[in-house]
């Protein structure tokens, strides 16, 4: 997709004023957090997990050359092609190129972010093929043309209805009925046969494993394996950062991951893919690639970023974020939205090209309370504010109003003339009603609320006045 | 230079300093020593019992029978049907031990692919942490046993029921042993949620899962 | 207890406080004192910082925060009226000197005697209300600095268990962000708004007709549309209600 991060504030003006997406927020948001909480509260060991989970990705960064070589060295035993691509060019370069070898018409795909990431879209129509989204939302989006709103379920945006409306105009045999189970159904017959036929199949990976060379992926649909299994040809493209040294490892995540993301103990299939198909088997892919790619992540090991490499795409910072709750994801006109992309866009494209996503937080903290890696999500946006600053980036209003409360922030006497006269001078302003609705300077205030007429006097001012009466009594 | 060149290259320069591998590996395994600490604690119950309890909870909703011996695998799988009102067309699993039971008096077909379908498999292991069944690919028929039909019946031996997904691992024979194509762990049905976040069951595959847990 | 074994704390009235609502700092003098304390306002003071902190001005944040360890560094405890101020000089100081590390050393003692009013009378005054009363059914926001950096949640519950006549009832989603975040709501108003719309929302759900929080940024932006919502629900900070100061129509103005 092409990135719109640059246009975050008409977007979120549109989606402000889009009742549709509303409703569906408000259907899904709430539904994701008391799934989650109540899963959590369930798993006492919850915190020892997280702890450890967060030790183990900090260790892997650390090492991370050494589990990368022992990754393709096992995943090269186990049968696979290796490729390594440091942009997202050379990424869809080599997906078109695979693609096109094995004389591919149609490409069945499993949701996976960095493929959005990297376009696989592009790569499979410069190769001339025919993509198949597999996953239930992915196939939504396919069909409306939209980008994805939100990184585990990318139709969020979307109300049943709309949905509706979208599979009686696009499917082959209209549903059965508007109700969600008959969408859903729909869509298995729309694809079933697809899921069959398809030439390539191309998936992400939640985990690599070093020690075995294994891609895993999570679904709750099961469309990894369907998609996976019929081709002639697996594509796994992943981000290098979602290397874990052995299974006992990945058992730490998978305990969180599903937990986190949709409040489940664990997805319905959870699937370890060690190579091509074997001699004798029954059914399997002659060709397993995996594309291990960079595209930013090893500029940011290292720096104040190298955090957000621990993320394992759980979702859970969006599904509590009042923001994205308010926005939804389209506002943030990038491929990861809410708290996670306010980071990511800006280390996977520039400072520039994202200037509002670091400022359009609260900085309230629930993103970082109920990440499973624990990354601090607010000090690192608060951080990328820090470089905006020095790169000279925010307006030179904001930055002349800042400038003017510092300047006296650092002068105590003046600060209390001043703060005296501008509680007598908003007084004023008041005319006697005990709210203001309108005020000059406080347009982003009084647009949406009342200011309250203040006291008569400042704290320092009344303060100073009752001890001055109090030594006269003296 | 290659991209592999340049990758590893951006990681050493930003990490400097390098570690032996075997303190890499000391530390590693450091990190998920006494697993017991994160694993769900489920003391005084059974693998079996824990094991039946999350099958049929309301998240994973499968549906559980024990018999005693595998010999009695078919009726089983009859009653099931019967109780769920299908007609007896059913895909077996080939190879040991289902192959062998006696299947005379069902219809069997190799026409997987068909929508609607009921298909017999066995299962490795099964986890009783998740009410997990786990599969391997391999020669005794096709993997996609497991994700096509729409009622989905695992046969699974009260023996190889294991705590977690940590003793799974050592029972696959280590990192040095060739590893089938695919390893899944499967808990309940297919499933989404992907429309306003309300689940769905036979989203592409399973609607309904019935587990034969077989004591001997 | 002689006046020199009492703690001597230095009240931080906050800018906002100081401007809008000193009624909050005068109930937080009165609760200082009534629980044993030796308060003192030094004159010296202004802001912790916090919104160039958040704006990414680190140089004048480290300026501002120089300032304020002069001049509450010899007190035994620095206490505040909000919990995202004293959050700011608790929990991210720390980050503010990670540059100047000889600066360390008095920024750690500082944060470390830095309290949040609530959490202070609570924890380290042991302090219990009694003798006060209101008659109100109230409804609790936790705003999210003291929630989630100072941990607090049930030092405020605690201390209104015993205030005579208030009654409680909750509120859902209380630990979720009101909109406001500083400079936030001003920068984005459209999204303060829509955030704090439904947190209004929740609030009249309750049926409550006092709302109670721990920081004047998050009650200006709720009481303010509530008011602006024309409902009749008064807000006040809790020390207002634990030190028998909550009169009149409450922070906004609603009720009056």
């Amino acid at each position: 997709m092409i990135q719109t991060s640059d246009r975050f504030r008409d977007h979120v003006a549109r989606a402000l004023t889009d009742d549709n997406l509303k409703v569906a927020l408000t259907r899904t948001t709430g539904l994701l957090q008391t799934r989650r909480k109540q899963v959590i509260d369930e798993y006492a060991e919850y915190g020892e997990a997280r702890k450890r989970a967060q030790a183990i990705k900090e260790h892997t960064l650390n090492h991370l050359d050494h589990y990368l070589e022992m990754f393709e060295a096992n995943a090269t035993a186990n049968g696979a092609v290796v490729h390594w691509a440091q942009t997202p060019q050379e990424a869809r370069r080599i997906v078109s190129e695979i693609c096109v070898a094995a004389g591919a018409k149609t490409a069945t795909r499993v949701k996976s972010m960095l493929g959005e990431e990297i376009g696989i879209a592009e790569a499979l129509s410069d190769a001339g093929v025919e993509r198949i989204e597999t996953d239930l939302a992915e196939h939504i989006i396919q069909l409306a043309d939209d980008p994805p709103s939100h990184i585990v379920m990318p139709a969020m945006h979307k109300t049943h209805e709309q949905v509706a409306d979208l599979f009686d105009d696009k499917h082959g045999v209209a549903p059965d009925s508007h109700d969600i189970p008959d969408l859903v159904g729909s869509a298995r017959r729309e694809l079933r046969q697809k899921f069959l036929n398809a030439d390539v199949g191309i998936s992400g990976a939640n985990f690599l494993i070093a020690e075995t060379g294994a891609t895993v992926t999570v679904t709750n649909e099961g469309n990894s394996e369907l998609t996976c299994t019929p081709p002639k040809v697996h594509i796994v493209t992943v981000g290098i950062e979602k290397l874990v040294p052995g299974m006992d490892h990945a058992s730490v995540f998978l305990r969180l991951l599903s937990r986190a993301a949709i409040g489940a103990e664990i997805t319905q299939y959870t699937t370890f893919y060690n190579g091509p198909k074997r001699q004798g088997d029954a059914d399997g892919p002659e060709a397993y690639h995996i594309v291990l790619v960079d595209n930013h992540r090893t500029e940011m090991l290292g720096s104040d970023l190298e955090p957000m490499l621990r993320c394992i795409r759980c979702g859970a910072c969006m599904n509590h974020c009042p923001v994205y709750a308010a926005v939804g994801g389209h506002a943030y006109g990038a491929v990861y939205p809410g708290p996670m992309g306010s980071v990511l866009t800006p280390a996977l494209s520039s400072l520039e090209a994202a200037k509002d996503l670091p400022n359009a937080c609260t900085l309230n903290g629930r993103c970082k309370e109920v990440c499973p890696v624990n990354i601090p999500l607010p000090d690192m946006l608060r951080n990328l504010r820090a470089r905006q600053w020095d790169a000279n980036l925010p307006t030179r209003v904001s930055k002349a109003a800042l400038g003017a409360w510092s300047f006296l922030a650092k002068r105590p006497r003046l600060y209390h003339l001043v703060t005296g006269l501008g509680v007598h001078g908003i007084r004023l302003w008041a005319f006697g009603r005990s709210r203001i609705k309108r005020m000059p300077f406080a347009g982003g205030w009084v647009k949406h609320r009342d200011l309250p007429r203040p006291e008569k006097g400042s704290f320092m001012q009344q303060y100073n006045a009752s001890l001055h009466a109090t030594r006269n009594r003296k | 230079m290659s991209d592999r060149a340049s990758i590893l290259g951006a990681i050493r320069s930003a990490k400097r300093t390098a570690h032996a591998s075997e303190d890499i590996a000391r530390e590693a395994a450091a990190l998920v020593a006494e697993p017991q600490a994160i694993q769900p604690n489920f003391e005084g119950a059974t693998l079996l019992d824990r094991f039946v309890a999350k099958a049929t909870s309301e998240r994973v909703t499968a549906t559980v029978d024990q018999v005693a011996t595998m010999g009695e695998v078919p009726a089983a799988v009859s009653g099931y049907l019967q109780r769920v009102e299908q007609e007896s067309s059913i895909c077996v699993q080939g190879g040991a031990p289902l192959e062998e039971l006696d299947w005379t008096s069902f219809d069997l077909t190799a026409r997987l692919e068909e929508d609607g379908r009921c298909a017999v498999t066995y299962a490795e292991y099964g986890i009783a942490e998740t009410g997990s069944v786990v599969f391997k690919s391999g020669a005794h028929g096709p993997i996609l046993m497991n994700f096509l039909p729409l009622y989905h019946i695992v046969v699974l031996r009260a023996a190889n029921l294991i705590g977690y997904s940590e003793d799974l691992w050592p029972l696959l024979g280590g990192a040095n042993v060739p590893q089938s194509r695919l390893l899944t762990l499967v808990t309940g049905t297919s499933g989404t949620a992907d429309i306003e976040a309300r689940n769905v069951r036979g989203a592409h595959g399973p609607k309904h899962m019935h587990i034969v847990i077989v004591a001997d | 207890m002689t006046q020199s074994e009492k703690p001597r704390v230095a009240l931080f009235v906050t800018c906002l406080v100081n401007a809008m609502r000193p009624n909050i700092g005068f109930a937080t003098l009165k609760l200082l004192e009534d629980a044993g304390c030796d308060v003192d306002v030094p004159e010296a003071q202004t802001c912790c910082g916090q919104p160039a902190f958040n704006s990414g001005d680190d140089a004048t944040t480290r300026a501002i925060a120089k300032q304020l360890i002069k001049t509450f560094g010899d007190y035994d405890y620095v206490v505040v009226p909000s919990g995202s101020c004293a959050s700011m000089i608790r929990t991210h100081y720390r980050d503010v000197f990670k540059d100047e590390p000889h600066w360390i050393e008095q920024q750690s003692a500082l944060s470390a005697k830095t309290w949040e009013v609530l959490s202070f009378l609570s924890d380290v005054m042991k302090y219990q209300p009694s003798d006060v009363h209101y008659d109100g059914l109230a409804t609790y926001h936790d705003s999210c600095s003291g929630l989630r950096d100072l941990g607090v949640h049930d030092q405020p519950r605690a201390l209104l268990n015993g205030v005579g006549g208030l009654k409680m009832t909750p509120l859902q989603d209380n630990d979720a962000c009101c909109g406001f975040g500083g400079t936030f709501c001003v920068k984005y108003p459209d999204i303060s708004n829509a955030i704090v719309t439904d947190k209004t929302a929740r609030i009249a759900a309750t049926g409550a007709d006092t709302l109670l929080a721990g920081d004047l940024g998050c009650l200006m932006n709720m009481a303010g549309k509530l008011s602006r919502e024309g409902r009749e629900i008064k807000a006040y900070h809790t020390v207002e209600v634990l030190a028998g100061m909550a009169k009149g129509g409450g922070i906004g103005g609603a009720g009056e």
